[in-house]
């Protein structure tokens, strides 16, 4: 701003204006200057209002990129040009323009400033686990370690000398009960231990505690009280040590990981132009979608190529053919396949609910039953033995005396269980049901199990029987037997047999060579058994009816990924279900495959912490015949300092952590750098609080929260914001020249012209007299003059 | 005399708010007296909060802004705890979008109890059953709708929310009235089912009657226990017989009896009361009426140059703002915070913030034609804002929560204060601009310069234009959202382009017709530079005898936008400091930045066009108009529908 139309600087003489002179007079004009900003603000209001625009198939653009996309950039160079020719042309360098100056020199500095800044900008983000636990026992060489988070299992050894290891829980706020850190709390990791002979145990290790590592038997306690000593096995050495992250990975990038299987170093394949916001598939075959949601098909084929050094995937080539912005993977079937699998597709009605809809597959132990258990669906190989379907959905015990002629079919309900002794009637015995145990998983069996624990009482005799649904499993219990497992279970007494018939389904589906047979056992026994169509729909009790939707004798599961429509995507999601197909070929041939997007590449599925994060490596198969496998990631930098996680803390309000953010006042990690093979001292980074060290900062960005019910868990890795920030004082100190030029153009500037004016008038008043004031000072009409 | 009736009925409404008067209360519950509980504080959410304060926040959670039975929030807390049976087929569950409730008014339409006229209360009122929401067909649409993630989900979680914190056992395992003996600060404080033995709810028929045994106080005095856990027994029982005297005693007895478990950690009776107070009184927004009261004799006196108005005017404004003060500085005693880190508290601070500026400008110019015009924009805006915190409740939650870990750090309060206060200033530079426009108008329906029809016509042009021109745009930024039908489409874009059109028609007619430019006085001068020249013996307008009011106007509107220039860069310059250490990088391109960054374009569009134009009166108060919507998109669009990192705000 300044005085353009007072001076005659930008004014040019007849016959001088040559076509610089035409550039540069444009240049100096105020109204091009509005221009290019009516143009910015329009750019700026675009990018981040309808976040469509950039996100169109064409552009897909991220909010940064769109701000750092050409045309901006050529926006500002355009409005900055403006305002330097404009400045130097028109606004000539005296203290009443010092302002202006200042204004237009601090937004220059800060235009550059900020070029110089995000065009060496390196952001990304890294989980920091807070340690590991390290084996060492006698016969292994070295020490094997494993990630300390809970579920975390590792065997060492095979076979008969196996030892299990597993992480049972983590405590944030074990108290420690020794004599002098008595009252302070530590962070604990119980290992639960099963050696290869001998009872398990749990080790107990506390950080910063190695001298109270002991070990704690299962139903005895504390290892010291029950043996005599701190530890059940003094060879067997478990420690606790640091878990350095080496990388971190940069936001909105993609890479692919290539290493043969069994390597533990990823190779990393930068992917460049891969879409961000929109599909891309080239076939329908591919995927699921929703019948409401178009799909319009688009391929892509993106080299994917090898660094220079090469990897496991060297010799083959790589391509993403699709991409997937948010889909998950589904299974569903269709008929035709080679082998029998009967799969169920039905829908239930129930007046004033809903409609249900439920697949079942009769081979399939995890998706043979719904609605809580009441409808089930089986296989019978032989049409004849549908007829042995239980008549009956209640738990029943059955009971036969052949010598005195006595059947009795005893339902279990759960208050007929550990009562009274009952008499069989017609016979010398009796007997009580003390326990049942339904669906029991026994070694060695693939179906599972239930059993119905009887005590028998004969004029000989009282004993326990473990009846089970299987005659060939029930065993007597002789005193001094108490384990059912073991080959020298007494033998079964024959005078009374028993078997058990678990509570089954009321509604049973059989699946059969000649069709589908439906059985229902209703609450006055059986009401329905007979072969059922596709279509038909049964009426269970008034009200409540079911429908076969379809009916697959021999299906064939399809798994495909489905394209979750935009309405039910997690709003914050972002890429985090990504997904690309990745064609790999080799010289036998080409492997296509759907590889699942992850937010970090990790050595192993260790770190994927029960689910916390996303680990799902694709497998491909190369000519020599071993393997490659693949992550599908985000690129990433190795830091000049390796990280390790010292603590973590939470600062709460009064009241403690109670699960929801608002009691959390800070959250506080306290970090170590490798330097020179040495780690530093710990320093804390807390919200608000980075560190710088080595070039990059460190900011606290992520937390493993504990889960409701157990707030002294989690907490086993922090997340870390990690990015450089070179050229924040060439801005800083732009916007503080600007503000400072503001202030005086605004407020110094009208001062100094009334000082003069003053002056003026002084002067003008001993000269010639008042009347001559309002010229003098007639160039000051505002601040603007 | 004004100020008489004005505090008069405030205080009448006030009183209509207070809990005991409202008809519809039965005679317990009018009898009842919960009074000492104001002063017992209860430790929730991370703060210790008063009685009232805390059933506040979750009867709120439960139904919205409603009062339910017309009873008070503390009566409806421990009447759903203590006879939840009674509540069965009352209307409770708040369903805030009005499209939601339609839908799931349709879907109870086979319910027998739904009569037409309950139809109806539950359309208007919002306010439905717990069987209601538990019918299946409704719990089955609400299940469907909640997969709608951009458009319902919210709705059915706020739903679902609801149904938890209605439930009984909610509200008693969350009432944490007994701090903990041994003082820890990080201690939860424990609610009365430690001490007394909790009967499950009897809707749960596997657990009918099954008493859960106390788990006791850890370091809680056996007889400090024994009488705490009377007292609660005692006033369960009374409140099932309905036996309000004995209900007062036993409220007396444990608001007595509480404090004295762990006196270190117990909030000051003072402040507990005071926060009570607060929230009964609807956190004081009620003040807008004061400044409504301001407005009147200012325009008055702005106008028509009328002494006594100016009096009046600037007396009741002074008043309004030391109420609004007291109401800031009440939020900032009780929360233990200053108020700036909510829409709520962003909007009032803000608001409070216009005044302070107005104040320091009407001392400055308390010599020169612009007096009044601050404190009228200042009231104009503070009423505004105050009025949106008073009228939409659900929207602008006056509730007191700690502040999120994020915001802990000093730049909050260098950042957000300065920010909120430019666009305080922006508000009150919008009063004078909108003055001059209307003056102008006025001047041109005078002069008929213009055919009246054309003119009458304009306004209404404008009004459409920014109507449509708002629809239109929230269409293209979340169509699903703001999905509107091929028709309305079609009729929306008309109206956009139809009145677009006549906006600049008139436009280039004005500028034929010279209206704008010889045809009217032209507002040179302006801004500080016009205050401290006005000293001088420089010819400023300021120092003639009859300045314009074309030259006030846009004076004023100039010295308002210059602060406001100065203070929105700061504020942008402090927050990409405090952005650089708190997230890693000063600028992110976050829609709340770049509209920041956009609200400043504009004024820095203004200040050059102004070099530029001839009539510089009139392109400045049409670009300070257009700064202050495009600052009100910033803090309303952007919050609510575009949030971003900035959501809290």
């Amino acid at each position: 701003m300044g005085a353009s139309m007072e001076l005659p600087v930008g004014r040019p003489l007849p016959g001088q204006r040559g076509a610089l002179r035409a550039v540069l007079d444009l240049f100096s004009s105020v109204w091009f200057g509005v221009f290019w900003a009516v143009l910015l603000f329009i750019y700026c209001s675009i990018g981040s209002a309808v976040p469509r625009v950039r996100q169109l198939p064409w552009l897909e653009m991220t909010e940064f990129e769109w701000f750092h996309w050409w045309p901006f950039n050529v926006l500002v160079s355009l409005f900055c040009t403006c305002l330097i020719v404009t400045t130097i042309r028109k606004i000539p360098l005296r203290t009443v323009n010092l302002g202006v100056w200042m204004i237009h020199t601090g937004m220059i500095m800060l235009a550059v400033g900020s070029y110089y800044y995000f065009g060496t900008k390196i952001e990304g983000d890294a989980p920091v686990f807070r340690c590991q636990v390290r084996i060492e026992m006698p016969g292994l060489s070295g020490a094997a370690t494993m990630l300390a988070v809970p579920g975390n299992h590792k065997v060492m050894m095979a076979g008969a000398d196996a030892w299990h290891f597993e992480i049972q829980d983590t405590n944030t706020e074990w108290p420690i009960l020794s004599d002098e850190h008595k009252g302070e709390k530590a962070f604990a990791v119980n290992v639960s231990v099963k050696p290869p002979s001998g009872e398990p145990f749990v080790r107990q290790l506390l950080v910063g505690y190695p001298q109270y590592t002991e070990d704690i038997l299962p139903g005895k306690g504390r290892a010291i009280k029950a043996l005599g000593r701190k530890l059940v096995d003094e060879q067997l050495r478990l420690s606790l040590d640091y878990e350095p992250q080496e990388y971190f990975h940069v936001m909105d990038t993609w890479a692919l990981f290539v290493r043969k299987v069994g390597e533990t170093q990823w190779t990393e394949r930068p992917i460049e132009g891969l879409p961000r916001y929109h599909d891309r598939v080239g076939s329908r075959e591919l995927v699921f979608t929703d019948p409401h949601e178009p799909l319009r098909l688009r391929a892509i084929d993106l080299p994917v190529d090898a660094p220079a050094s090469g990897d496991a995937l060297s010799a083959a080539s790589v391509r993403v053919t699709s991409y997937l912005r948010h889909a998950e993977e589904r299974r569903q079937w269709r008929d035709g396949g080679e082998r029998l699998n009967p799969v169920l597709q039905l829908s239930v009605f129930a007046e004033g609910s809903p409609v249900q809809s439920y697949e079942l597959a009769a081979f399939d132990p995890g998706h043979n039953e719904a609605l809580d258990g009441n409808i089930r669906m089986l296989y019978v190989p032989e049409t004849a033995k549908l007829e042995q379907l239980p008549t009956d959905s209640r738990a029943m015990l059955r009971i036969r005396v052949p010598e005195s002629n006595v059947a009795l079919d005893v339902p279990l309900a759960p208050q007929n269980i550990g009562g009274s002794l009952t008499a069989i009637e017609g016979t010398p015995y009796s007997y009580r049901v003390v326990d049942v145990h339904d669906g029991l998983a026994l070694p060695g069996r693939d179906a599972p199990v239930s059993i119905a624990v009887a005590e028998i009482v004969t004029p000989e005799a009282t004993f326990r029987r473990w009846v089970a649904d299987q005659p060939e499993l029930t065993r007597d219990m002789r005193e001094g037997n108490a384990d059912p497992h073991t080959v020298d279970a007494g033998p079964v007494d024959r005078r009374i047999e028993m078997t058990y018939q678990p509570r089954s389904a009321p509604l049973i589906f059989a699946a059969h060579p000649g069709g589908l047979y439906f059985v229902f056992n209703g609450p006055g026994g059986r009401a329905i058994n007979r072969d059922v169509a596709v279509g038909e729909s049964l009426e269970i009790v008034p009200g409540v009816s079911v429908r076969i939707d379809s009916y697959l004798a021999a299906a064939v599961a399809e798994v495909k990924p489905f394209i979750v429509p935009p309405a039910q995507r997690q709003r914050n999601a972002e890429e985090s279900f990504a997904m690309i197909r990745l064609e790999v070929g080799t010289g036998q041939g080409v492997q296509s495959k759907w590889v699942h997007f992850n937010q970090y590449v990790f050595p192993d599925e260790q770190y994927a912490y029960g689910g916390r994060f996303a680990y799902s490596p694709e497998r491909f198969r190369l000519p020599d015949g071993s393997q490659a496998e693949v992550v599908f990631s985000r690129k990433r930098v190795k830091l000049p300092n390796p990280i390790a996680m010292e603590d973590f803390e939470l600062d709460t309000h009064i009241g403690g952590y109670s699960g929801s953010t608002s009691t959390i006042r800070n959250y506080v990690s306290r970090l170590r750098f490798l330097d020179n093979g040495k780690w530093t001292e710990p320093v804390p980074i807390a919200v608000n609080q980075p560190t710088e060290y080595g070039g990059y900062w460190y900011f606290q960005s992520m937390w493993d929260r504990p889960p409701q019910s157990d707030p002294s868990a989690g907490m086993n890795y922090t997340g870390l914001g990690i990015g450089n920030r070179h050229g924040v004082h060439a801005q800083l100190a732009g916007c503080c020249i600007s503000v400072a030029g503001m202030i005086f153009a605004f407020y110094v500037k009208p001062v100094l012209k009334r000082r003069r004016a003053e002056e003026q008038r002084a002067k003008t008043d001993r000269a010639f007299g008042a009347e001559m004031v309002a010229e003098a000072a007639g160039v000051g009409h505002g601040y603007d003059g | 005399m004004v100020v008489a009736a004005i505090v008069g009925y405030a205080g009448y409404r006030g009183m209509n708010r207070a809990p005991r008067t409202d008809e519809g209360a039965t005679a317990f519950a009018t009898q009842v007296r919960l009074e000492p509980l104001y002063q017992t504080a209860v430790q929730a959410d991370g703060r210790l909060r008063s009685f009232e304060s805390h059933a506040k926040t979750y009867m709120g959670m439960v139904s919205g802004s409603r009062s339910v039975r017309g009873q008070s929030n503390g009566f409806t807390y421990l009447d759903l705890m203590f006879r939840p049976e009674e509540y069965a087929d009352t209307d409770l569950i708040y369903v805030k979008n009005k499209e939601v409730r339609k839908q799931l008014l349709d879907a109870l339409k086979g319910h027998p109890e739904l009569t037409t006229q309950r139809y109806d209360v539950i359309l208007v009122s919002g306010l439905m059953a717990r069987k209601f929401v538990q019918y299946p067909p409704v719990a089955g649409l609400l299940q469907k709708l909640g997969q709608d993630l951009i458009r319902t989900s919210k709705v059915v979680d706020a739903i679902q929310s609801a149904m938890t914190v209605s439930d009984p056992r909610f509200l008693a395992e969350n009432l944490r009235l007994i701090p903990p003996p041994s003082g820890d600060v990080s201690t939860p404080w424990f609610p009365m089912s430690n001490l007394v033995g909790a009967k499950m709810a009897p809707q749960d028929s596997a657990h009918a009657g099954m008493t859960m045994p106390a788990a006791g106080v850890p370091g809680l005095s056996s007889e400090l226990s024994k009488s705490v856990a009377d007292a609660w027994t005692g006033l369960q029982r009374a409140w099932k017989t309905q036996d309000a005297a004995a209900v007062n005693e036993r409220v007396a007895v444990l608001a007595n009896l509480l404090p004295t478990v762990a006196p270190s950690l117990y909030p000051s009776t003072g402040r507990l009361a005071m926060e009570s107070w607060y929230f009964r009184y609807k956190s004081i927004t009620w003040v807008w009426l004061f400044y409504l009261a301001a407005v009147a004799p200012l325009l008055m006196s702005v106008i028509y140059k009328w002494d006594r108005a100016r009096t009046v005017g600037m007396v009741l404004f002074v008043l309004a703002f030391l109420a609004q003060s007291a109401a800031v500085g009440i939020r900032w005693y009780i929360s233990g915070r200053w108020p700036n880190s909510n829409m709520f508290e962003a909007m009032t601070t803000s608001a409070w913030f216009g005044g302070v500026m107005a104040l320091i400008l009407e001392r400055v110019a308390r010599r020169t034609p612009f007096r009044n015009l601050f404190a009228l924009g200042s009231a104009v805006v503070s009423m505004a804002a105050l009025m949106a915190a008073y009228f939409l409740p659900a929207q602008l939650d006056s509730a007191i929560n700690n502040k999120m870990a994020a915001l802990n750090d000093v730049w909050l309060y260098i950042h957000t204060n300065m920010i909120i206060w430019s666009y305080a200033v922006i508000g009150l530079a919008c009063v004078p601009a909108l003055l001059l426009l209307r003056h102008r108008w006025c001047q041109s329906w005078d002069s008929g310069a213009v055919p009246r029809l054309r003119l009458f016509i304009l306004p209404i042009a404008l009004a459409l234009l920014n109507y449509t021109g708002y629809v239109l745009l929230m269409h293209a930024i979340e169509p699903a959202a703001y999905s509107l039908t091929r028709g309305a489409f079609v009729g929306i874009s008309g109206a956009f382009t139809g009145s677009l059109m006549i906006v600049m028609l008139e436009a280039m007619n004005a500028r034929a017709r010279r209206l704008s430019g010889a045809g009217f006085e032209r507002g040179a001068a302006g801004g500080a530079a016009a205050l401290i020249l006005g000293g001088s013996g420089s010819p400023s307008f300021l120092r003639q005898e009859r300045p314009t009011a074309t030259q006030v106007f846009d004076g004023a509107t100039m010295v308002l936008v210059e602060l406001a220039f100065i203070m929105l860069w700061t504020g942008l310059v402090m927050g990409a400091i405090w952005a650089d250490h708190s997230w890693g990088r000063p600028w992110g391109w976050d829609p709340k930045e770049v509209f920041a960054l956009n609200t400043f374009i504009i004024f820095l569009i203004l200040i050059h066009v102004r070099l530029k134009v001839r009539d510089k009166a009139f392109w400045t108060a049409v670009l300070a108009v257009v700064g202050f919507e495009v600052m009100m998109f910033n803090w309303i669009v952007v919050n609510f529908v575009i949030s971003g990192l900035h959501s809290y705000a």
